[in-house]
């Protein structure tokens, strides 16, 4: 009996083992073709983050946060005060924004591990919208989230490997001004729209019939359009003037309100800004209107303008390239090695200045690697001259320390395509070229990186 | 159908409460598989597959943990000292019936009787009678108290835990007390379910000695007798139909009179060494079971098996099964058996070489005793007398009784004396010395001559009573002296005797001297016939035996060999 029961319960134990092992035979839980409103829905269910976009560029996928207060200062009021005393505080996020920020890339990672979409980065825009246009862009590789998830890599190395940038994000500024006029056209009486944002050249009239006479004046009886921007783009015309281009889709009560056109309306909008005064519009070009008989009809714009090639050059809020890890490790590399720079005492003693960058180039017949030094100033600089810069020691104390951390680097990443390393030293002559091959006997320390120097110029 | 309904229920709530802790565990390994199974489908793919390849190395960990962990609750805890081992068996497989059960008439009387009441204790119940609780088996080992405690056990119809006193005991404090606690916990669930349970425990002198209370508390053996007594007679199970059968060699004085107080071990039952009757149906029971000459005589072996108890006639048989196997015999015949008797009573035979002056003075040393057996002994004849080394021995003297006696006269007892002290009166007849092979003999002829004159009474001087009761610093010096006195008159009177007899019978003496010399061992008719060749009739006294008389002498008779007695001869 007691042999059976044993015998029983070793059995129900490996067959529950099996079912849970099958039970992970499943699929992954954010397919390929959903990645999109899966991350938007895990942002807005579990964060509350409801307004984010998403975009697939081939093996890289962008997310764009917009925030209506990115960074804790005001700029314009601390500025305009004279209350700056330090830059870094001044672009220092607000803790909202930080952990707006932080819940996102969360989400981004478990869609990323959860995914059968072969991505390699992702790229997260996080925008002050409303004040500066200003974005912090965090760039990361998929594999780096895997490997510090199963702490193959420390978190501390992870964050060097992040990309952290700030950019200026010009469309969000430009665009501002028409997201706020459609925003308005919901609440607002005409009025007011038109005194808050349009100029005098533009009557309440035009208005109505360019919006298809869905504006409210104070007949509350009358049911509210909401305006939703499927679209917006614009292009700089000339200084202080901006072309914007909006395709909107007005509803009432959820129902599309435009019978043609598959629902959605088409505007130009010219807009002045004027230093600090709030931006204006002077113009709108309706791609569309309704005629006497009420019936919907469309402009068509001159075959020369070639307004929708055009368009595709025009700047949008989120833009998004896709990634190579090349130009990836090129610019850690450039991050990485300006910190390195920065801490080190000897390179702080001994040079007046250092501004180097690492340079991925593709396009060439031979992929390589650019040390670029656009400016070098040592202390000392009697005792050197211009060609033997790269011999003096202290410069080669710095390539060395450059070089290590380039290979190792690579090493990390397992990056093999590029043919060697090319250093140029801004106003030296001809450029060093050291080849793959001697940079991995460098890596393994079997020769110094001033054996390699001496044998390299050209 | 209503009752066999209940019976089923019983059986199935015994069922359950015995293996409850293995179906809670059974569900709640089943509960954790599904929790797991809904937790990894809720998992998203990532963590979900992380989990899955950690799987293996967890199991791996988890299974060496198990490992050293069982490991060392066996090795330190022993699996726990109150476990007992499952010696509880249904009753058909014990498979012994009354009837398997050859001699023990009064005792399987008894036994019977118990069984019934067993069986129908509602009977019982209805005059207000209750239940016997307890039945003590005493008698000497090998008498057949474990063989008519699974009778009992079968016949009735219950299941039957069987366990020896020793097993109870460990060296930790505490533990008998359990063991105890678990066995009769145990039996009251088999008791449940069956309706009632046999608990045997062999040796009980073990476990039911005179408890002992001193200033240092009571010892292990206490505790583990009290729990015995409690659970026997306690407050608890009054109700159960649990009976204790133990069974003991020890002397029933040896036992704590709280254990066989009625209520507890209610009956007693003495199984005794079979009687002629017994025996001959013993005789027949086991060569029954063997392939045999059909001339073998059990009436013959069975009194030359006196004295044997039925483990001893069952090991004859299967010795003498093995020597017939061992002389390439397909059967049993007479001489097979009497080499098995030889070899079971005798020893198996050294092959040590002795020196011609050795193995001589052996030879008078055996033939001292032989002499002084067969002339002076009331009570045993000479079923051998060898010089072949066997044991620790260099040679022996086999004298075996004709019949039963259960007590000892004076005369009797002097005789043994004198049979002992016969191979010291051989060598210092023949050689004016004596060697060290007499100091065995010495030590029985002294035990003999001290019991008779310090507890029976029978010295020389008078004095009557058991001396041996008194603490020796309590007797005056004086007994003392005169009881030692006596002790050494009686051992002096009777070598004197033998020593007088071997003079007087010399040629005799140097005869059997000089056949053992020869022959190195001389069988009863050998010997038998020596003394017929020299006049010599055998002088035993041969009682009513084969009535079951008491055994008193009541004529003198010719032993003729095969068993049978005959008047003797009015000529000489």
């Amino acid at each position: 009996m007691n042999r059976v029961s044993g015998h029983g319960v070793l059995g129900l134990l490996f067959a529950g083992l099996l079912t849970a092992s099958l039970a992970g035979c499943s699929n992954n839980s954010y397919p390929a073709d959903k990645l999109k409103e899966s991350l938007q829905e895990i942002c807005s269910k579990e964060y509350g983050i409801d307004n984010i976009d998403v975009k697939v560029a081939g093996s890289t996928i962008g997310v764009y946060l917009p925030l209506k207060k990115l960074f804790a200062t005001d700029f314009k009021s601390s500025v305009v005060a004279g209350k700056v005393r330090n830059l870094e505080t001044l672009f220092e996020p607000s803790p909202e924004a930080l952990e707006k920020v932080e819940d996102v890339l969360f989400s981004i990672s478990r869609v990323l591990l959860s995914t059968d979409k072969k991505l390699d980065f992702y790229v997260l825009q996080a925008t002050d919208t409303e004040n500066t246009g200003l974005q912090l862009v965090l760039v990361g590789h998929v594999g780096d989230v895997k490997r510090v998830r199963v702490w193959d890599i420390s978190r501390t190395e992870y964050r060097k490997r992040v990309i952290h940038e700030m950019r200026q994000n010009r469309a969000v500024l430009w665009h501002q001004p028409i997201r706020s006029l459609f925003a308005s056209m919901e609440t607002k009486p005409v009025d007011l729209i038109m005194q808050e944002f349009f100029d005098d050249s533009i009557s309440a009239e035009n208005l109505q019939g360019i919006f298809f006479h869905t504006l409210h004046e104070k007949d509350k009886t009358k049911p509210v359009v909401k305006w939703n921007i499927e679209e917006i783009r614009s292009a700089r015309v000339q200084r202080g003037e901006v072309l914007v281009y909006t395709k909107v889709r007005p509803t009432v009560n959820g129902n599309t309100l435009l019978a043609a056109n598959e629902g959605s309306a088409q505007f130009l909008f010219l807009v002045g800004f004027k230093g600090t005064a709030e931006p204006q519009i002077k113009r709108i070009i309706p791609f569309q209107y309704l005629d006497e008989t009420g019936k919907f009809q469309n402009i068509p714009f001159p075959e020369d303008i070639q307004m929708e090639q055009s368009l595709e050059t025009w700047e949008e809020e989120f833009p998004l390239e896709e990634m190579h890890l090349g130009d990836f490790l090129a610019d850690q590399l450039t991050r990485r090695v300006q910190v390195m720079i920065s801490q080190d005492e000897r390179i702080r003693n001994t040079f007046r200045e250092v501004r180097v960058t690492v340079d991925y180039d593709k396009e060439s017949e031979t992929p390589h690697f650019v040390f670029q030094f656009d400016s070098v100033s040592l202390r000392d600089f009697n005792n050197y001259s211009p060609e033997s810069l790269i011999l003096h020691e202290d410069m080669i104390y710095l390539l060395n320390m450059i070089s290590r951390e380039f290979v190792d680097v690579l090493r990390s990443y397992q990056f093999g395509d590029y043919e060697y390393l090319s250093v140029n030293i801004s106003h030296e002559p001809g450029e060093h070229i050291i080849p793959r091959a001697d940079l991995e006997l460098f890596r393994q320390k079997k020769v110094d990186f001033q054996g390699l120097i001496s044998v390299t110029t050209l | 159908m209503r009752v066999s309904m209940s019976k089923k229920m019983r059986l199935l709530n015994m069922w359950f409460q015995d293996q409850k802790v293995k179906i809670f565990i059974t569900v709640g390994v089943l509960l954790l598989i599904v929790l797991s199974i809904y937790g990894m489908m809720s998992l998203e793919s990532y963590y979900r597959n992380i989990t899955l390849a950690q799987m293996p190395v967890s199991i791996l960990l988890v299974l060496v943990n198990s490992v050293v962990f069982v490991y060392m609750y066996m090795m330190v805890l022993k699996g726990g000292f109150a476990k007992i081992d499952k010696k509880s068996v249904k009753s058909n497989e014990t498979n012994v019936k009354f009837s398997d059960v050859v001699g023990l008439g009064d005792v399987k009387e008894e036994a019977w009787e118990v069984v019934e009441l067993i069986k129908d204790h509602a009977k019982l119940k209805k005059i207000g009678g209750k239940i016997i609780r307890g039945i003590l088996m005493l008698g000497p080992p090998g008498c057949g108290k474990t063989y008519l405690a699974k009778a009992i056990a079968t016949e009735a119809g219950l299941p039957f835990i069987s366990m020896p006193a020793s097993e109870f005991n460990e060296v930790f404090v505490g533990v008998g007390a359990s063991r105890v606690r678990k066995l009769f916990s145990k039996a009251r669930q088999l008791a449940y379910g069956y309706g009632g349970c046999v608990i045997f425990i062999d040796e009980l002198d073990a476990l039911g000695s005179r408890r002992t209370f001193n200033q240092f508390g009571s010892g292990e053996n206490n505790t583990t007798q009290n729990q015995l007594l409690v659970e026997m007679d306690g407050l608890t199970g009054a109700g159960d139909n649990v009976i204790m059968i133990g069974a003991t060699n020890a002397p029933e004085d040896s036992l704590d009179p709280a254990l066989l107080r009625p209520g507890r071990f209610d009956r007693k039952l003495y199984v005794t060494k079979p009687g002629l009757e017994d025996r001959e149906a013993m005789f027949r029971y086991y060569l029954a079971k063997v392939k045999h000459e059909a001339s073998i005589d059990v009436k013959r072996l069975a009194r030359k098996a006196v004295g044997k108890s039925p483990a001893d006639i069952e090991n004859i048989i299967k010795e003498s099964a093995l020597i017939a196997t061992r002389y390439g015999g397909d059967i049993v015949t007479n001489k097979e058996i009497s080499e098995a008797i030889e070899r079971i009573d005798l020893g198996t035979k050294n092959r040590i070489t002795m020196n011609p002056r050795e193995k001589e003075m052996t030879a008078y040393h055996e033939t001292g005793h032989l002499i002084a057996t067969y002339l002076l002994h009331p009570r045993n004849d000479v079923f051998k007398a060898s010089i072949i080394p066997r044991k620790s021995s260099l040679g022996v003297v086999h004298p075996t009784a004709i019949e039963e006696w259960h007590s000892y006269d004076r005369e009797s007892l002097m005789a043994d004396i004198k049979v002992c002290l016969a191979g010291y009166a051989g060598e210092k007849v023949k050689y004016g010395t004596t060697t060290s092979g007499v100091s065995s003999d010495f030590k029985k002829a002294m035990s003999i001559t001290h019991h008779m004159v310090w507890v029976c009474g029978m010295g020389p001087s008078g004095f009557v009573g058991d001396y041996t009761v008194v603490p020796h610093h309590e007797l005056s010096q004086d007994i003392i002296r005169t009881l030692n006195s006596d002790v050494n008159k009686i051992l002096g009177d009777c070598l004197k005797e033998v020593e007088q007899l071997l003079k007087t019978e010399k040629d005799l003496f140097e005869r059997f001297a000089h056949d053992l010399l020869t022959k190195q061992e001389l069988d009863y008719d050998q010997i038998e016939a020596v003394f017929q060749e020299y006049g010599k009739a055998n002088p035993r006294h041969f009682g009513s035996t084969a009535e079951g008389g008491n055994g008193k002498a009541s004529s003198l008779g010719t032993g003729t060999g095969d068993g049978s007695f005959k008047e003797p001869s009015k000529d000489k």
